[in-house]
């Protein structure tokens, strides 16, 4: 074995391909998914082969492998489509269902971290106008709130640690109503008004908070046990014929 | 986009068959990249773009025009390589690309014709 299939170049641009390809196929039945990773792994290598054969350097091969994942993309997001279509119909509800929930944490994540930055532009512009001498107690606390909302919806994109994320959403998604009001308090006239004429406005912003904070631990209690035996099940019902794990 | 005409192939496909049964015939079997190799070779383009060239694969052997399996581990581990998922044509295949050559060999002919009767007649 000669250069350039030891080259860096070729390695770095064939684990770019794989991670790809890794990448396309997540999710899938198994079987599909390592059938194909096996099919690009030996093209990858009978690729750089050739090249050696042909006296390719490692930079031209390199560059040849990233052209073709590139062209290759939008059809590989139609394969991978159309593999998710063919997977068994419990799989294909359950998959939407999981991925409805990732999104309604996420959207509360994002709407608790908008309510701290909100706060924080308040604080800061009745700084700059002298409103304030001083940076309201309450409006550190939704401040703090909000950043500890946005470190855990940027954590809810690693499976891994999703289900302790959104268990960590739930905390700042209980208080962040009610602190933002407070904030507002010392930072607004029309949270000043508000705030005087509604006098339940603190049990409300207290339960809205407490009902989204449910959903964040309900959705952390699904994360977080074990994948089911039916899920499994599931998955090994769905494989295609056609495909094939070569080292089964 | 129009939706393709069952039965019809698209040039990518005709292609392949071309291409994979000319290297059937020389070696028994095909493999992706033997394929891309032979068709850019022929036509002097790039390399097929991987996803383009194995979603066809897929989907050929789905429609039955293409069979394919995985090598004995023998050979690729004397050679110290992955195994390669080996292609055949099918007999639908076959049919398939001969039924595409004679269609456009018969539309070829009959542009041949329309352009003889609309040349105009020199004295």
């Amino acid at each position: 074995m000669s250069g350039v299939l030891r080259s860096a170049e070729y390695r770095l641009a064939a684990r770019h391909v794989l991670r790809w390809t890794a990448w396309y196929t997540r999710g899938l039945d198994p079987a599909v998914a390592g059938a194909r990773q096996d099919e690009i792994a030996s093209d990858l290598y009978e690729h750089a082969r050739w090249a050696e054969e042909a006296g390719v350097d490692a930079d031209e091969l390199a560059r040849s492998i990233r052209g073709r994942a590139l062209r290759g993309v939008p059809a590989d997001l139609a394969w991978r489509a159309g593999a998710l279509q063919r997977v068994d119909p419990r799989l294909r509800s359950a998959r939407r269902a999981e991925a409805s929930l990732r999104s309604l944490v996420a959207t509360i994540g994002i709407v608790d971290a908008a309510l701290g930055a909100f706060v924080a532009v308040r604080v800061v512009r009745a700084l700059l106008i002298g409103d304030v001498a001083q940076v309201p107690g309450p409006a550190i606390g939704a401040i703090a709130l909000g950043t500890i909302a946005l470190i855990a919806t940027f954590a809810l994109s690693g499976p891994r640690q999703r289900g302790w994320a959104a268990l960590l959403l739930a905390v700042p998604t209980t208080l962040i109503f009610a602190q933002t009001a407070l904030a507002l308090y010392f930072l607004s006239a029309t949270a000043v008004l508000l705030v005087n004429r509604v006098s339940w406005w603190q049990p409300a912003a207290l339960a809205v908070g407490l009902a989204l904070a449910a959903v964040c631990v309900t959705a952390a209690v699904h994360w977080l046990r074990p994948t089911r035996g039916a899920a499994r099940d599931i998955r090994a019902d769905a494989s295609t014929p056609n495909e094939g794990v070569p080292h089964a | 986009m129009p939706r393709r005409r069952p039965g019809a192939l698209l040039p990518l496909e005709l292609d392949i068959l071309d291409a994979g049964s000319t290297l059937q015939a020389a070696e028994g079997s095909f493999f992706g990249f033997s394929l891309a190799r032979a068709i850019a070779d022929r036509d002097g383009s790039t390399l097929l773009a991987h996803g383009t060239l194995y979603k066809a694969l897929t989907r050929m052997a789905t429609a039955g025009l293409l069979e394919s399996e995985w090598e004995a581990p023998e050979p690729a581990e004397a050679e110290g390589r992955p195994r390669r998922r080996l292609y055949r044509v099918t007999a639908a295949g076959a049919t398939a690309l001969e039924m595409a050559r004679l269609e456009a060999s018969a539309r070829a002919a009959a542009a041949a014709a329309a352009s003889r009767a609309t040349r105009p007649v020199t004295a």
